[in-house]
């Protein structure tokens, strides 16, 4: 049984971290309304559950990445509550690098960095993070504005909201390498790439490919030129798109693998 | 991510640049401007390798589009020369002299994630990198990484990437090689490089599973310490990524070190800048680096072999 661990509206992020460090893998610790300032690290699934997105605030305050999750196997969820101010290289708001499985449900991320890296709002390179019923929006990185997945990383996307993110490339979503990425029942709006791949990029590299599925999303319309989503010429990923609304001129079908 | 010496000014540079083009570009302009892949005569071909067990990419070129492979970042000038040279020195005996954390010098690439990780593994495994770097041919060299083995020739870039010829030493090409075998592998391009994670570059080089360990004010100090410790001991190659923003001196923000040396009081660590060309002196780029800085401006720690 978890064993959950209500936490005071004084506490201080250092206090929180204490608090992590010493719970016992599976507990859940809520967290109620209010912001607290600091970043965390977090080594071991748990669950950290907020008061609602609106109520409950982690604000990176640009010091590091808000959440990084060591956590090499178990579940870590992240329920009901907002993740801002984050700056990292891998991911500002939420950095998994470790094989952690990582489920963010109920959740807005929101104006997190990673501007000269991947992953605005979330990165992962090895593991596995769910999005559900969560909204991505107002994040900034050099590659995937709000989401990067790299070689041994898996991104599932489902009843969420990507908008207003900005990279270089992949204004909302990168994957590169061997990573996977499935989208579905999600909106993708005016998110904005300065090169390439408004709403995705990707590419694989010699010896594996990334695949994408995206699935009953509907991916709005962009405000500049530009592809929408830019694949490899060669080293391409397998994109499948079904049941989709895709904005008119948006996927000029040599670009789509 | 990795910053080089003028890193900040460039990206800056190619975000300006962008803002101002594209929207009056057409798509496929854009496309073609882009981090564009193999092209024109190009090929790469995959085939089985019985030696190794191991996939082996070779670019199928004639020697003049080589340089067509490899696409630079906006702005970076195109254009390729052959540097003359070995991947390493040898002694009076002909055998190899290891590498050393030394021969790394950046150039204008940010791809310090990379390149710390080479002085990473210089100075901790100097005989991996000799067994991954070898000569194949009197025209290539073959590259181990991870399990790929990508074949390159030493016709690197004109605009200055990692120095084939740190501090003017012949005989040193096996970081530009490792360079460009990278960024054959990402797709095709040096852009992709300028993004990444040294956790992905230590496996590549070693073979051996990288960890990232996250720091922050509030973590146990001497929990990391002791880990940090107990990892040099066991000769564990270790990267030291800063954070955003403007740091004290003399960490750079969004950067890259290799760790050198750990006590219970301080790192030392190498910055993957170098010599830039030999205008500097090495032990400029070596520092300590206290307890408590690292605390306050150190994002994480990559461990290969933890």
């Amino acid at each position: 049984m978890a064993i959950e661990a209500p936490v005071t509206s004084s506490l201080q992020v250092a206090q929180l971290q204490q608090q992590l460090d010493a719970a016992r893998p599976g507990a859940v610790i809520h967290l109620p309304a209010g912001t607290m300032r600091g970043c965390l690290v977090i080594d071991k699934p748990l669950t950290l559950r907020g008061a609602g997105a609106e109520h409950t605030v982690l604000d990176g305050w640009g010091r590091g990445p808000v959440l990084c999750i060591e956590a090499s196997e178990g579940d870590v969820r992240i329920e009901e509550l907002t993740i801002s101010g984050g700056r990292g290289s891998m991911g500002g708001g939420v950095s998994v690098d470790n094989g952690a499985r990582v489920h963010l449900s109920g959740c807005m991320l929101h104006k997190n960095a990673a501007r000269t890296g991947r992953g605005g709002a979330v990165a992962v390179d090895r593991g596995f993070v769910r999005l559900h019923e969560c909204t991505v929006v107002d994040n900034r990185a050099q590659l995937g504005g709000a989401i990067f997945v790299g070689g041994d990383g898996k991104v599932e996307l489902s009843a969420s909201i990507l908008a207003d993110n900005v990279a270089v490339r992949g204004g909302a979503l990168a994957a590169v390498d061997d990573a996977e990425l499935e989208v579905w029942t999600s909106r993708l709006e005016r998110n904005y790439a300065e090169v390439e791949g408004h709403h995705l990029y990707t590419y694989g590299s010699l010896s594996h490919a990334p695949r994408i599925a995206v699935t009953n999303t509907m991916l709005g319309a962009v405000d500049n030129a530009g592809l929408a989503i830019a694949n490899h010429r060669t080293m391409k990923a397998s994109i499948v798109l079904e049941d989709s609304s895709v904005a008119r001129d948006l996927l000029p079908t040599h670009l789509v693998g | 991510m990795s910053s080089s010496p003028n890193a900040s000014m460039r990206n800056t540079m190619v975000g300006l640049r962008a803002l101002n083009t594209s929207p009056q570009v057409a798509p496929s302009k854009v496309a073609k401007k882009g981090p564009a892949g193999p092209a024109g005569k190009v090929d790469l071909v995959v085939r089985g390798d019985d030696d190794h067990r191991r996939p082996v990419f070779e670019q199928v070129a004639e020697e003049d589009d080589e340089r067509a492979t490899l696409a630079p970042p906006p702005g970076h000038a195109e254009g390729s020369r052959r540097v003359p040279g070995e991947a390493f020195r040898r002694d009076a005996k002909g055998r190899p002299v290891p590498p050393c954390y030394g021969d790394v010098d950046q150039g204008n690439l940010a791809d310090a994630w990379l390149l710390a990780s080479c002085a990473a593994v210089a100075h901790s495994l100097p005989a991996a990198l000799v067994r991954r770097v070898r000569r194949r041919s009197p025209h290539d060299f073959a590259i181990d990484l991870g399990d790929d083995t990508v074949i390159v020739t030493s016709e690197l870039s004109l605009e200055g990437y990692a120095d084939p010829t740190p501090s003017g030493q012949a005989d040193t090409l096996w970081v530009a090689l490792v360079e460009k075998a990278f960024a054959i592998r990402e797709g095709g391009s040096y852009a992709h490089l300028e993004t990444g994670n040294a956790a992905r570059a230590l496996e590549a080089l070693t073979g051996q599973r990288a960890r990232r360990v996250s720091v922050t004010e509030h973590i146990d100090a001497a929990r990391l310490m002791k880990r940090l410790v107990e990892a040099k001991a066991k000769s564990l190659p270790m990267v030291l990524k800063t954070r955003s923003g403007s740091l004290s001196e003399p960490l750079v923000g969004d950067h890259n070190y290799a760790v050198l040396d750990v006590s219970a009081e301080a790192l030392r660590i190498y910055n993957p800048w170098g010599t830039a060309g030999g205008t500097r002196p090495l032990e400029q780029m070596v520092h300590s680096i206290p307890v408590a800085q690292v605390l306050r401006e150190v994002e994480a720690l990559y461990l290969c072999g933890a």
